[in-house]
């Protein structure tokens, strides 16, 4: 849950981009970075990489400054996507107020998307949340390839969006929809606020 | 293109839509209740329900309990403080008192004179 603090006037949500290895998570939080004014965000903090991919996790704060009243702060973080880093994943999903997956339309990895996708579920059961529960958008990445390498939107969302989340058909390189998945991640969050467990 | 203030005006919307303003309100007592060294528990106890409790009435319940706590009350008779009783001098035993004039003389460093003064 979003954590409110009306005793200092804070809102602080945790967002975790999600999804297989060499997805584009980081290539995501690398064009917010970019994008945001300077002032609003903090470092991108890659911890441990080797060559482009994340072994670690990426960690990116945005600071809104006061909104409607509340310092408002959004933590976005990756999860490093090679199935043998699965603690990893699981120890960075904790306590997310909401869930990006970011999805490699390439067709030869539509086996890797169900798989990762079905990894989150199982971290978010072992944590005991009911997925159901939890805001998840999701995001059709790499969609500039070209069609015969490149699965359709509407492929994909047959294949993971079965719940009828917010989607995205996406190109974190170019920055296609990169903010509009933020956007959408970070609405569902704040739509939550008004439930009485996050009241500090 | 994203534009930043138009995704501000947004959050501030989802926000002011989603706060409770009875929350608030608590919050704003309990910051200010504890700037003044209150405890304010039972205020932090009420920011934690599930529903909005009589705001007004738990406010203005904490507020004459900080009162009460405050006012000075007239200070309870104190008791006197246990008299300390001197430790009496030890009597020299019997024994040394039964001839006190040739304890004296014993004494060496005023035998002589005694003796003088006698003589």
């Amino acid at each position: 849950m979003p954590l409110v603090n009306y005793v200092t006037r804070e809102i602080t949500c945790k967002i975790v981009y999600y999804g297989p290895g060499r997805s584009g998570k980081t290539t995501n939080l690398r064009c917010i970075h970019e994008q945001l004014p300077t002032e609003r965000t903090g470092r991108l903090v890659s911890l441990a990489t080797e060559g482009d991919r994340t072994l670690f996790f990426d960690f990116l704060p945005v600071d809104l400054g006061v909104v409607a009243g509340f310092t408002t702060r959004f933590q976005l973080y990756t999860v490093p996507g090679q199935s043998y880093y699965a603690a990893t994943r699981r120890l960075v999903l904790q306590g997310a107020d909401a869930v990006v997956f970011v999805a490699d339309s390439r067709r030869r990895q539509l086996d890797e998307n169900v798989e990762s996708f079905q990894d989150l579920h199982d971290h978010l059961a072992s944590y005991g949340i009911d997925p159901r529960e939890l805001p998840l958008v999701l995001q059709y990445n790499k969609q500039d390839l070209p069609r015969e390498v490149a699965a359709d939107p509407a492929e994909l969302s047959e294949l993971l969006n079965f719940r009828g989340v917010p989607e995205y058909a996406a190109d974190a390189l170019r920055g296609a929809n990169v903010f509009e998945t933020m956007r959408a991640a970070c609405g569902a969050v704040l739509r939550r606020l008004a439930k009485p467990a996050q009241a500090a | 293109m994203f534009d930043f203030a138009d995704f501000v005006d947004e959050v501030a919307r989802e926000v002011a839509a989603s706060v409770e303003p009875w929350r608030l309100r608590v919050g704003e007592a309990v910051a200010r209740w504890s700037a003044e060294g209150v405890d304010v528990a039972p205020l932090e106890a009420a920011l934690r329900l599930d529903r909005a409790p009589d705001v007004d009435s738990l406010l203005g319940d904490f507020e004459r309990a900080v009162e009460r706590a405050r006012t000075p009350v007239a200070p309870a008779p104190v008791a006197p403080p246990p008299v300390a009783i001197p430790t009496q001098p030890a009597m020299p035993p019997r024994a040394s008192l039964f001839d006190p004039e040739s304890w004296v003389v014993e004494w060496s460093c005023v035998a002589d004179f005694l003796v003088d003064d006698w003589s």
